[in-house]
């Protein structure tokens, strides 16, 4: 796995330069049992083995399944770096478990605040792409799990709030240009109005880190599946536009000289530190992904600083060292291994 | 991460204050930063659906429902974590669920998304 590119770290797709990833993710219960935060161990491992067994019968069935009590801390973090799992399944995975495909397109989450939470993800501004391969496998599970409904609130869930749908559509985006242009905060304040919600990187109470954001459907009742992904891709098609032409006038105005003095010092930084942290490793991986974009000739190419994103993510290096590292030796192998990859060793 | 005011609810508000140089952190729930006068950013829908939640209940509101005989979770329970424990929770305690779901879904109260298809022995 820590060989393989993630599928959110591939340059591809409608405004890759903007829009990392697109996201769709369908929250569903059984109806056989209480929800996770009320069930029993017996049945917590009986919804997971159905929704393994129900898996089998699907395109999943060569994916790689866990059952998370069995993987240790590191195997659960590096999970939650590559969106696989939610950091909060990872930090009390309990009877849990993960199906995964190959290409890290389509997975499952089982057992975290409800019984089965599937995705699908697609590179760049796709978000149809994905709604679509979500709806299938949410198809070909139903067809062997007895999904919680009612027709008055549609999918039943253990939070009222995703009640609905239980779909959330979200996009991974870096809005740079439009930090730099100091409008970033009245733009996303005004994501509300149109049902939609702006988060950190990893979701849900997370640190906004690098200009890098997920815009996403607030809420998913009231709204049809298709209504949500157009209103969602509507908005990010928007700040994509309006993050382009903040660049370019970044890049072209009296600011240029700062613009270019902020993304060389980030590449000397990445190309000459010793010791970095994660959090300073995104900001300056940001800045270089602005330089790219603006074609500047910096290090690296899009491909490589998606995948620096997720390769310098403590977990990871704990991987690729094959041992527990504390933070100072984090910063050490993760200062080397940005040196290297963007030496294009 | 629990309440650090009450240790029961979980907390939605995070407060980092900084003063004469002394750094102090408390972590609050939707009542207990009403009470301290904390503004809370209404944006998370679960944030909004806690702070509806703490609110005290109206003089001539309908008494709390029993148990879930599905799962025995209480109006308590809902009122202080914001999840339900089961499908049936949704049907038993549907008369104050009601009029709490569109407030937490922007007005809307009717799901006009896809359903699933019956089951093979159904169809």
């Amino acid at each position: 796995m820590l060989r393989c590119k993630t599928g959110w770290a591939q340059p591809e797709g409608p405004f890759h330069d903007v829009v990392l990833t697109s996201r769709v993710r369908l929250a569903r219960n059984l109806d056989s049992a209480p929800f996770p935060g009320r069930a029993p161990a017996a049945a917590l491992k009986n919804v997971r083995d159905q929704v393994f067994a129900a898996a089998r019968q699907t395109y999943l069935k060569d994916a790689a399944y866990f059952r998370l009590e069995e993987l240790d801390a590191v195997d659960l973090r590096f999970l939650a770096e590559r969106h696989l799992i939610s950091p909060a399944l990872s930090g009390a995975p309990g009877l849990g478990g993960a199906v995964i495909d190959r290409r890290e397109c389509l997975n499952l989450m089982i057992n975290e605040e409800d019984h089965l939470r599937l995705a699908a993800l697609a590179p760049g501004l796709d978000l149809r792409l994905a709604a679509r391969e979500a709806d299938g496998l949410d198809e070909d599970l139903a067809r062997s799990l007895d999904f919680s409904f009612r027709p008055d609130w549609g999918y039943l869930t253990a939070c009222p709030t995703n009640l609905g749908t239980g779909m959330r559509a979200s996009c991974l985006v870096h809005l740079p240009g439009l930090g730099l242009a100091g409008v970033i905060n009245r733009l996303l304040e005004s994501l509300p109005r149109a049902g939609l919600i702006a988060r950190g990187l990893h979701g849900e109470g997370t640190k906004v880190m690098g200009d890098f954001f997920q815009i996403s459907n607030a809420t998913g009742l009231g709204r049809t599946e298709n209504e949500l992904v157009a209103a969602v891709e509507k908005a990010v098609e928007e700040l994509a536009r309006r993050e382009k032409e903040a660049r370019q006038k970044l890049a072209s105005g009296p600011g240029r000289m700062r613009l270019e003095d902020a993304v060389f010092r980030a590449v000397g930084a990445l190309t000459g530190a010793r010791l970095i942290s994660f959090e300073e490793a995104c900001h300056h991986l940001s800045a270089l992904r602005l330089g790219l974009s603006l074609g500047w000739e910096v290090p690296g190419d899009f491909g490589l600083v998606n995948a620096l994103l997720v390769l310098a993510q403590p977990a990871h290096l704990m991987m690729l060292a094959q041992k527990q590292l504390s933070p100072e030796d984090q910063a050490v192998l993760r200062a080397a291994l940005l040196r290297q990859r963007l030496a294009g060793k | 991460m629990i309440c650090t005011a009450c240790q029961k609810a979980e907390a939605v508000v995070f407060i980092k204050q900084i003063a004469n140089s002394q750094v102090s952190q408390a972590a609050l729930c939707a009542a207990c930063a009403a009470q301290a006068h904390v503004p809370l950013a209404p944006v998370h829908p679960l944030h909004a659906l806690l702070q509806l939640l703490a609110k005290p209940p109206a003089p001539r509101a309908r008494p709390a429902p029993a148990r879930c005989p599905g799962c025995s979770t209480t109006w308590a329970d809902f009122r202080s974590t914001g999840r339900l424990g089961c499908a049936r929770c949704y049907g038993h305690f549907a008369a104050h669920l009601r009029p709490l779901i569109p407030r937490v879904h922007s007005g809307a109260y009717a799901h006009r998304g896809k359903s699933p298809k019956p089951p093979p022995a159904t169809r």
